[in-house]
């Protein structure tokens, strides 16, 4: 399965909300989070043992349950306690101090040849070329022939899901199968920034150096989480201009261009450019229909996906690869289940979260023009504000509340994504989004005069879009 | 409603629940109290629909009724008011008016329909205490609580009602407070509540310690009430960790010290001490306590005190502001350590208490060395 362990645990957290008692989740299964999959095995931890009893007791054999319907595939969960609250300096009642590492042999305690964390399906080989990465994917691969020679440091940038860590990846593969010897490291801005703290705190920042400016290869991704982190940084320049001017390969992944990353010093802005930059974009349709082929190819010999389904795939999910692996996946899981062979019909059912009623029902059903605008200006009319309000940056609770009502409708009746709305309403973060529709549920529920503006706005709308 | 109340009752009132009234609320009505007159006086109540706290005082009730108004208005004024009988009169659904003396108000408030309706409680338990226990229970453990969003259970406090004993736990996982009085409950008494500290503070606040305090429960809701007031809250669901299992049987190291120059020894060591783990380390040996703080970016800080101590000599780390909390609630001039070893739990007790019953904090090391 080629989700993160947090999407694995997002999708399970958001079917177990609807079968337990709303404090029972929010007090056992809210301050968890997803550490580790491993096959079909995900890792939770939980911030103390008692939590983590509680809820292998209680939560773990309903949640494995859900995994078929969340992801289409068989999932054990099993709660740790967070390796973090192990660590800390000030020690808890309930939570067993970290178990002493096992000291290391002498057996080879010259170079701690480390194997990179890599994932074994990041290949070149299961990398599909088309027109929105060729650039991207022959500079891979020219780096891939000669680390460290051409295009140092390679810069590839894009939107989430898209295969960035996929290519910067499988540029380790390809020169690790030649030269096993080379010593490679690949790890998120993140991890880099943790791990740096650490050796601060640690006072182990001479090892830190060592462990880095000694690699022939550095693979960093997400380069932009170093935003504003200002030590991290310093140091991370560093690195690179040792690692550089040694000719060791660098590659870094971004979610935009160097130049426009905010927060990152000058000086780092413009050595990301010194070699090259490249961007891969939103695969087209043909190109999408080309990974979904290799992807069925890939995981699912034994099912057969017809051409029509791949079409329907391709045509409706448009954001990311990921997403397009992730229908493939739940599609054969689906048919397996069902023991019947793959069809249209069945794709329609299988994919009916994916393949949203305002863009599925190519066939005709959505002629009625349900939007995110337009539910903007049936909420604006029924608040009696200007639609274009409801975007602005005002937070003022006249347009606030009008502003929680139209994401609502839109969450709920075009089942948006929780970005797209932020996006539709002036570029607002997900996570505002979640605190909105929050918010609106509960005036909703409680608001008699809120209820019936909602009710309104619904009238509002575009004929039959209730 | 119409009815005349002295200036004082009023404010005697208003203050005892204007602290259940939520600072900021999304449910408007949520902000102003509840005014009810009747034969009997007039309630005013307040919540946040977490808590809710309702005190009834005697008044002249011409005509009875309800509705609500808003608290801290309500509270201002009467703060100002000359020393006067007030008269308070409902001008309609949502509006009064207040006179006292010649000053004249019109106030608008919520109809009484809009406020929210208190969760069920039944006082069929037959479970009474006097108010100062409950005092001495929740002022010794309450501060213990954890505050921590990703820890939900351990943000109430456990009360555990036996037939001849009443017991408050709270912890935050670093430091814990265990105290228990002999109560005789009557028998069949029993029950384990995971009650917010925010309700009990109000407990604390609205009961006089000699007042006889009745205790009701509902589905999820536990109330407090004597004649005049009654507190209910609702509770937080879900086993409370196993607190026994981590209070240690076999710490073997014991040190007695003086209350009052630990704690000012304390107090001066953490001043250079880190403003992240407040890390003072405390050396054992058989006459002296010695203090060391070693701060990078600060500085660093030594001090000693006399100490009675047996067992092997110790170090050990912890957070100063955890010790001073315990400390600040003992209720004896000596304290008696026990320990283990620097990596397990301490127990604090209070040395030479005569009350019966029983008073025990644990606190959790910090590391010594990162």
């Amino acid at each position: 399965m080629d989700l993160a362990p947090h999407e694995v645990w997002n999708r399970l957290l958001e079917c177990a909300r609807r079968e337990m008692a709303e404090h029972t989740f929010r007090t056992w299964l809210e301050p968890a989070h997803a550490v580790e999959l491993r096959g079909e095995r995900l890792t939770v931890a939980v911030p103390d043992q008692f939590s983590a009893d509680w809820n292998e007791s209680k939560h773990a054999a309903l949640l494995s349950s859900l995994a078929p319907v969340a992801l289409g595939q068989p999932c054990q969960v099993e709660f740790v306690v967070d390796a973090k609250s192990r660590q800390r300096v000030q020690m808890d009642l309930f939570v067993a101090p970290p178990t002493p590492p096992p000291t290391q042999s002498g057996a080879d305690g010259a170079a701690p040849a480390r194997r990179p964390l890599l994932n074994a399906k990041y290949t070149l080989d299961n990398f599909v070329i088309g027109k929105s990465n060729e650039l991207a994917a022959s500079a891979a691969l020219a780096v891939a022939e000669a680390p460290g020679r051409d295009y140092n440091p390679l810069f590839l940038y894009g939107a989430t899901g898209i295969g960035k860590t996929h290519l910067m990846q499988a540029v380790a593969h390809a020169i690790l199968a030649r030269t096993p010897a080379f010593r490679a490291a690949y790890l998120g801005a993140e991890r880099f920034t943790n791990e740096y703290v650490m050796s601060i705190q640690g006072r182990t920042t001479h090892d830190f150096r060592r462990r880095f400016r000694e690699l022939d290869l550095l693979l960093i991704d997400d380069v932009h989480f170093l935003k504003g982190k200002e030590a991290t940084q310093e140091e991370f320049f560093h690195t690179f201009n040792a690692l550089y001017e040694g000719g060791r390969q660098i590659i870094l992944t971004s979610d935009r261009p160097p130049s426009e990353i905010p927060g990152i010093e000058a000086r780092l802005v413009t050595r990301f450019q010194w070699g090259m930059v490249a961007d891969i974009e939103f695969p087209d349709f043909e190109h999408r229909i080309a990974i979904l082929r290799q992807k069925a190819q890939q995981d699912h010999l034994q099912h057969t996906i017809p051409d029509d389904v791949l079409n329907l795939i391709a045509e409706h999910v448009r954001s990311s690869v990921r997403e397009l692996e992730g229908c493939i996946i739940k599609l054969i899981a689906f048919a397996s289940l069902r023991q019947q062979p793959v069809t249209v019909d069945l794709a329609l059912e299988a994919l009916r979260d994916r393949i949203r009623p305002s863009t599925a029902a190519g066939n005709g059903g959505d002629s009625r023009g349900l939007t995110i605008s337009s539910i903007q200006s049936a909420v604006a009319k029924a608040w009696g504000v200007s639609p274009a309000a409801l975007s602005s940056k005002s937070r003022t609770r006249e347009v606030a509340v009008p502003r929680q009502a139209a994401m609502l409708l839109s969450r709920e009746l075009l089942n948006a994504h929780l970005a797209d709305i932020g996006n539709a309403f002036g570029g607002r973060d997900h996570s505002t989004v979640i605190h909105s529709l929050e918010r609106a549920r509960y005036l909703r529920a409680t608001d008699q005069e809120f209820a019936e503006r909602l009710q309104l706005a619904v009238l509002e709308l575009p004929v039959g879009a209730a | 409603m119409r009815f005349t109340i002295a200036r004082e009752k009023l404010q005697e009132a208003l203050t005892s629940v204007a602290p259940a009234v939520p600072a900021k609320t999304t449910l408007p009505v949520l902000a102003n109290i509840l005014v009810e007159a009747s034969e009997r006086g007039v309630r005013f109540s307040g919540t946040d629909l977490d808590v809710a706290v309702t005190v009834e005082v005697p008044a002249d009730v011409e005509a009875s009724g309800a509705l609500t108004l808003p608290a801290k208005r309500l509270g201002e004024i009467t703060r100002e008011l000359p020393p006067a009988p007030v008269k308070i009169a409902a001008l309609g659904e949502q509006r009064a008016t207040l006179e006292c003396g010649r000053t004249k108000f019109k106030l608008l408030g919520l109809p009484r329909d809009e406020y929210p309706a208190f969760a069920p409680v039944e006082f069929t338990t037959g479970w009474r205490v006097k108010s100062s226990v409950l005092h001495e229970l929740i002022s010794r453990t309450a501060f213990a609580v954890s505050n921590e969003e990703s820890r939900p259970i351990l943000n109430g406090v456990l009360w555990e009602l036996r037939p001849e004993l009443l017991r408050m736990v709270a912890t935050n996982g670093h430091r814990l407070a265990l105290m228990e009085t002999p109560v005789d409950m009557g028998q069949g008494a029993n029950g384990d509540f995971i009650v917010p500290p925010r309700a009990l503070e109000q407990v604390r606040r609205i009961f006089p310690p000699e007042e006889e305090v009745e205790i009701g429960k509902g589905e999820n809701h536990l109330a407090f009430r004597s004649p005049i007031a009654s507190v209910s809250t609702r509770l937080i669901e879900g086993p409370y960790p196993n607190y026994d299992t981590v209070i240690p049987k076999d710490n073997d190291r014991f040190a007695v010290v003086d209350r009052a120059s630990l704690v000012s020894a304390l107090r001066r060591m953490a001043v250079v001490a880190s403003d992240q783990t407040h890390r003072v380390k405390l050396a054992f040996n058989t006459a002296l306590l010695r203090f060391t703080v070693q701060t990078p970016d600060v500085g660093e800080g030594q001090d000693e005190i006399p100490v009675q101590f047996t067992g092997d000599a110790l170090d050990i780390g912890f957070n100063s502001n955890y010790l001073l909390e315990i400390l600040r609630y003992m209720p004896t001039d000596e304290v008696r350590f026990t320990f283990k070893s620097a990596e397990r739990a301490a127990t604090v007790l209070p040395e030479g208490w005569s009350a019966a019953g029983r008073y025990v904090c644990l606190v959790m090391p910090l590391r010594l060395v990162d």
